[in-house]
């Protein structure tokens, strides 16, 4: 058998970063959607959230 | 508790669930007999796994639920809970190869579990691909409904396949026959990614609806 640990250590890798920069990402969209929804509410006279 | 609060403190518990379901996996549960410290990839790959073919039941009900009623919030709920499934499968995927090549010998073969699971992949990825194809909000949300609740089909195939076929794949273990420091590692897992898919599906969501009130207030105001 290969390096076993090394396909451990490579699978916990990439579940870690998987999980790290798809939430990362999905807050970073989910934050600049509510700031241009906010823009966009003050410029056709709406209300703040 | 609003909402945002709730996305934090699900993402809190998601991340306090997922390094613990690192220790457990990689510190806690014992190795194994037979294929040594690569078998601790389960404690990630069976509870990814776990969570999108989850994220697609929630697509499934969703889907029906918006076909009945016409409410778009269950359009962007589906949604959500696609483009997270799709991740979290795509990761199993991409985990079982990394198992595959030392105990198989190969990081990819046609086998029926994973032929059910890369087809699954497709489905899911071509759900997300039609909803770039229309502009109309309520045509995408219909047409999405439909390959939600058809696509869904596959996830029993997935499931069942080891048990139908002849499969390189185990079927499923049984509690029985796991020792138990290995099973606790991988219930924390199970509930860990769990928690992951609710904080996904929750910022996405959040995201979803405000483009899509965005959206509307654009074209309103056009």
């Amino acid at each position: 058998m290969p390096d076993a640990r090394g396909f451990m250590v490579a699978a916990y890798v990439l579940t870690t970063l998987t999980i790290a920069v798809y939430g990362m990402r999905l807050a970073a969209r989910a934050r600049a959607a509510h700031r241009r929804l906010n823009a966009a509410r003050t410029l056709y006279g709406g209300t703040h959230e | 508790m609003n909402r945002s609060t709730m996305t934090k403190v699900l993402g809190a518990a998601a991340g306090i669930g997922i390094v613990s379901t690192l220790w457990m996996g990689l510190v806690f549960a014992p190795q194994d007999r037979l294929m040594g410290d690569v078998q601790r990839i389960m404690y990630v790959h069976v509870p990814a796994a776990w969570s999108g073919f989850l994220a697609f039941v929630v697509v499934f009900v969703a889907s029906i639920a918006y076909l009945m009623k016409r409410d778009e919030r269950l359009d962007h709920l589906a949604h959500a809970a696609a483009e997270a499934g799709v991740v979290l499968i795509g990761l199993a995927i991409a985990l079982g190869a990394i198992w595959g090549k030392p105990t198989w010998g190969v990081w990819w073969t046609w086998d029926p579990r994973l032929t059910a699971s890369a087809v699954l992949l497709a489905i899911y990825l071509g759900y997300l691909a039609l909803r770039g194809m229309t502009d109309d909000p309520e045509r995408r949300a219909r047409w999405c409904a439909a390959v939600g609740i058809i696509g869904f089909l596959d996830v029993p195939i997935v499931y069942l396949s080891v048990l139908w076929w002849r499969t390189l794949h185990q079927p499923p273990s049984s509690p029985e026959t796991v020792a138990r420091p290995m099973l606790l590692a991988l219930w924390t897992g199970v509930i860990a990614f769990t928690l992951l898919l609710a904080f996904f599906v929750s910022l996405r969501y959040q995201a979803a609806r405000d483009e899509a009130e965005l959206e509307f207030l654009e074209v309103s105001h056009a």
